[in-house]
C-alpha cells in the first residue's frame, strides 16, 4: 500500500527530465540519449530513485527482522513454552498417579482414601495436561501429534488396568496384585518414556528458539548504516553540485535514518539482553530443575515398586542408588535440594534395614506413611523445593521474554515508517533543485 | 421455455464444474488399544535340544530324618545350629500363586499352603511358627537363590525332578499335585490335545512349561514370571489356556467363576522343599517337621484350611526314603 503511494509521488519529478533532456540535447546538437544519462538532473533523479529503493529495502529488511523475532518470541511465550511446561507437569502428573496406585493397596486392606485421591488427581491433571499440551502442537507436527495421541490413547488403558486391580481386591483375589503390576509395568515402560520424550523435544524447541535471538539483529543494523552513509554521500554529491551547503529534505532524512538505528540498536541490545538472561536465568536452571524433577520422581518409583513388586526380576534399590546420586551430581551446592535429598536417603535406609531383618509392612509403612521421617514426606519436601526451582526458572525466563518481545513490539512499524519518512524527505529535498532545470 | 430450459442446463453444468474440488476431511487414524502384558512376558522359544529325559531311580526318595528319643548322641547339625543362632529362617517363595503363596489381600500378609509348610518348619526350629523371613523369587530363580544360599529353603510349589536333584536337594514329598488345563468355559479346549496351534500360558522354569512343550509342541506357548499373570493374560484373552498343576490351576479359577480345570493328568508332579545341596542336616530335619505333620493331622488341617476347592483331603503323601 505504502509503496504504491510513494511510487506514485515519484513517477511525476521522475517523468520532469526527459522533456529538459530532449529539449537541451537538441538545442546542443548532440546525441540526445548520452547527453541525458549524463546530464546533472538524469543523475539526481538516479540518486534519488536509488535513495528512495534503498531506502524502503532497508526499513522492509529491519522490520522483517523485528518481526521476525517479536513472532517466535510471541508463539515461545503463548505456545512453545507452555507446550514444555504442559509435557513436564504430564509427565510429573502420571508419576505421581502410579507411585499412588502402586502404594493403594500393598499394605493389604483397603486403600487409604488420601491415597486413591492422589490417584485420581493425578489422573485428572494428567488429562488437562494433555489437553493444553495438544494445544501447543504446530501445524504439520506430526509427530509431536503421534506422541500426544499414544499418550491420550494409553491412559485409559491404563486406568482400566488400575480399576480391575481395585475391582479385584475389593473381592478378595489376589490377583489384582498382578494387574497393578502390568498397569505399572506400561506406565513405566511406555507411558512415561513417551511423556518424557515429549518434554525432551519441546524444551530442547524452546531453547533453540531463543539462542537464535540472543545477538542483536546485526544484519538489520548493518544496513541501516550503510543507509545512513549512503544518506551522506548523496549530501556531499548534492552540496558539490548544487553549491548548497546544507539540504533540508537530505538534513531530515538522516535524522530518521539515524533515530531508526539508534531505535534499532538500543532496543536490539535491551532484547538481547534480556533473550541472553532468559536462558541463563530461565533455560538454564529450569532444564536442571526439570531433570532433578524427573530424576526423584523416577527414584520415588523405584522405591515403592521394589515393595509392590517385591523380588520381580528388577534390581530397583541399584536404580534408586543410581537416580539419587545423580540428582546429587547436579544439585551440589545448592542446599535445599541436597538438604532434602538427605533426609530422603536417611528414610530410605530405615526402608532397607526393615526389609533386610524380613519387616514388610514395617517398611511399606515408612515408604507410604504421612510421619515427618517417613519416606514419603521426604519425598514430598524434595519434591516440593524442585517445583519451586522450576516455578521461579519458569517466570524468569517468561519475564525476560516478555520484556523483549515489548520492547521490540513498537520497531517493526517505526521502521517502516521512518523509512518511508526519509523516502518522502529525499524526494522533497531533491524537487527543489530538479525545477531549477526546468 | 426450452431455451430458457437450454440456458439453465448449461448454467448449471457450468456452476457443478467450476464447484472447487472437495477438500477431504482430515482422518485420525487410531487402531483400538490393546491391553498390554506382564512385565517381562514373552512367547516361550521351541525347544531345541531334545529335553534331557531326566531319570534316575526314586526321584523323590529323600534322607531319613533324626531319630528322636534315642540314646544315641545325634550327629552334628551345623546348619541347623546356625539358624537357631540366627533367630530366623529365610523362605523363597512367589506372591502370585494363589491357594500356596499369595498376598492375603485383606490383610497384605503373605499366607497359603506352603507358607503353612514354611511355619510348621519355623515352629519346629524356634518354636515359633512366625520366625520366617519371605524373599519373593520367581519360578525361574528358585534354583540360583539356593545354590548361592540367599535363602535357607524353597517352599514353592517346587515339582521334584532328576534334572533339579543335581543341583539342589529335596525333602520328601509335601504334596502330590496333577498337571492339567485351565480354560475359559465354552472354549472347546477339552484336553491338551486340543491345545495345538493355541497360545498357552506357562511360567519361566517350571517343570509344566518343558513338559507342555514336549506333549504338544504345536502350542505357542507365552511365558510370565508368576502364575497370577498367566490369570491375567487368560483374562485378557491374549493366551487361549493356562497348563500346569491342578492344585495352582485351582488358585487360579477360584478368582474367576468363568474358568475350567480340563483334561487327564500329563503327569504327577511331586512338591518337595529345595534346600541347598550342602545342607544334609537340613534336610533330615525338615523331613521329620513333615513326618510330624503327616501324623499328627497338622497336613490334613493344612489341607483343609486351603484346598478344599481340590475336593476332600486325599490324606497326605507317603515319605519315601534313601536310607
Amino acid at each position: 500500500m505504502l509503496g504504491c503511494v510513494i511510487a506514485a509521488g515519484i513517477t511525476p519529478s521522475a517523468a520532469v527530465p526527459p522533456t529538459t533532456a530532449t529539449h537541451v540535447g537538441a538545442a546542443a546538437g548532440k546525441p540526445p540519449v548520452r547527453y541525458t544519462m549524463r546530464s546533472t538532473p538524469a543523475r539526481l533523479v538516479a540518486m534519488g530513485t536509488a535513495l528512495v529503493f534503498l531506502a524502503l529495502t532497508v526499513g522492509n529488511l529491519a522490520s522483517t527482522a523485528v518481526t521476525d523475532r517479536v513472532d517466535t518470541l510471541g508463539t515461545l511465550l503463548v505456545r512453545t513454552e507452555p507446550f514444555a511446561n504442559s509435557a513436564q507437569n504430564l509427565y510429573g502428573a502420571l508419576s505421581v498417579a502410579d507411585a499412588a496406585a502402586a502404594t493403594a493397596f500393598i499394605a493389604g486392606g483397603l486403600e487409604p482414601p488420601e491415597v486413591r485421591e492422589r490417584y485420581s488427581q493425578a489422573l485428572g491433571e494428567a488429562s488437562s495436561e494433555l489437553i493444553a499440551a495438544s494445544a501447543g502442537v504446530a501445524e504439520n507436527d506430526a509427530a509431536t501429534s503421534a506422541v500426544l495421541t499414544q499418550i491420550a490413547a494409553g491412559l485409559p488403558v491404563y486406568s482400566g488396568l488400575v480399576e480391575t486391580a481395585r475391582a479385584n481386591n475389593r473381592s478378595g483375589n489376589p490377583v489384582g496384585a498382578a494387574y497393578l503390576g502390568e498397569a505399572s509395568t506400561m506406565m513405566q515402560t511406555t507411558l512415561l518414556p513417551l511423556a518424557e520424550k515429549l518434554y525432551t523435544e519441546q524444551a530442547s524447541r524452546v531453547s533453540a528458539d531463543q539462542e537464535r535471538f540472543t545477538s542483536p539483529p546485526l544484519f538489520a543494523i548493518g544496513s541501516l548504516v550503510f543507509l545512513l552513509l549512503m544518506t551522506g554521500v548523496a549530501q556531499w554529491y548534492l552540496s558539490r553540485t548544487t553549491r548548497r551547503t546544507l539540504n533540508v529534505g537530505f538534513l531530515a532524512a538522516t535524522v530518521a535514518v539515524a533515530g531508526l538505528l539508534g531505535w534499532m540498536l538500543v532496543v536490539g541490545l535491551i532484547s538481547s539482553i534480556a533473550t541472553d538472561r532468559a536462558i541463563d536465568r530461565g533455560v538454564s536452571p529450569l532444564k536442571s530443575y526439570t531433570t532433578g524433577f524427573i530424576l526423584a520422581q523416577q527414584a520415588r518409583a523405584d522405591e515403592t515398586l521394589d515393595l509392590a513388586r517385591r523380588g520381580g526380576g528388577q534390581d530397583y534399590g541399584q536404580s534408586f542408588d543410581a537416580n539419587v546420586s545423580r540428582l546429587t551430581e547436579m544439585f551440589q551446592g545448592d542446599t535445599a535440594v541436597i538438604d532434602a535429598l538427605n533426609t530422603w536417603s536417611v528414610s530410605h535406609s530405615r526402608i532397607d534395614s526393615a526389609l533386610e531383618v524380613g519387616d514388610f509392612n514395617g517398611a511399606v509403612s515408612i515408604a507410604t506413611g504421612t510421619g515427618e521421617s517417613d519416606s514419603a514426606a521426604a519425598f514430598t519436601a524434595l519434591d516440593s523445593v524442585l517445583v519451586d526451582g522450576i516455578e521461579n526458572a519458569r517466570s524468569e525466563l517468561r519475564s525476560n521474554i516478555d520484556r523483549s518481545v515489548w520492547v521490540l513490539s513498537g520497531l517493526s512499524n517505526g521502521a517502516y515508517v521512518l523509512t518511508v519518512v526519509a523516502s518522502v524527505a529525499f524526494g522533497v529535498g531533491l524537487f527543489p533543485r530538479l525545477r531549477e532545470y526546468l | 421455455m426450452k431455451r430458457l430450459l437450454a440456458v439453465g442446463i448449461l448454467v448449471t453444468a457450468l456452476l457443478v464444474g467450476c464447484a472447487p474440488p472437495e477438500n477431504s476431511a482430515p482422518q485420525v487414524e487410531t487402531t483400538f488399544t490393546e491391553p498390554p502384558l506382564p512385565e517381562g512376558a514373552s512367547v516361550a522359544a521351541r525347544p531345541t535340544e531334545s529335553p534331557a529325559d531326566d531319570e534316575c531311580a526314586r526321584p523323590t526318595a529323600s534322607l531319613r530324618p533324626l531319630a528322636t528319643g534315642t540314646d544315641v548322641p545325634p550327629p552334628p547339625q551345623p546348619t541347623v545350629d546356625a539358624l537357631r543362632a540366627k533367630g530366623r529362617l529365610v523362605v523363597g517363595l512367589d506372591t502370585g500363586s494363589n491357594l500356596f503363596s499369595f498376598r492375603d489381600p485383606m490383610t497384605g500378609q503373605l499366607v497359603g499352603f506352603d507358607v503353612d509348610i514354611a511355619r510348621e518348619v519355623s515352629r519346629d526350629l524356634f518354636g515359633d511358627p512366625n520366625r520366617l523371613d519371605f524373599r519373593i523369587l520367581t519360578s525361574a530363580e528358585r534354583l540360583e537363590a539356593l545354590q548361592n544360599s540367599s535363602v535357607d529353603m524353597v517352599v514353592k510349589t517346587m515339582t521334584i525332578t532328576c534334572a533339579r536333584r543335581k543341583d539342589v536337594q529335596f525333602s520328601t514329598v509335601y504334596f502330590q499335585a496333577q498337571h492339567r488345563v485351565l480354560v475359559v468355559q465354552g472354549s472347546g479346549i477339552r484336553g491338551v490335545e486340543d491345545l495345538a496351534n493355541k497360545r498357552v500360558c506357562a511360567v519361566e522354569g517350571t517343570t509344566s512349561l518343558r513338559r507342555l512343550q514336549r506333549v504338544q509342541p504345536a502350542a505357542t506357548v507365552v511365558t510370565v514370571p508368576m502364575w497370577s499373570d498367566c490369570l491375567v493374560v487368560l483374562q485378557q484373552r491374549q493366551v487361549d489356556a493356562v497348563s500346569t498343576d491342578d492344585a495352582i490351576l485351582a488358585g487360579l479359577a477360584a478368582q474367576d467363576p468363568y474358568l475350567e480345570i480340563v483334561g487327564d493328568s500329563l503327569s504327577p508332579e511331586p512338591y518337595g522343599v529345595g534346600i541347598n545341596k550342602n545342607n544334609e542336616d537340613l534336610v533330615r530335619f525338615v523331613n521329620g517337621t513333615l513326618a510330624r505333620i503327616r501324623s499328627d493331622g497338622t497336613w490334613n488341617r493344612i489341607y483343609n484350611r486351603w484346598l478344599t476347592v481340590l475336593g476332600p483331603s486325599p490324606g497326605p503323601p507317603s515319605a519315601s526314603y534313601s536310607d
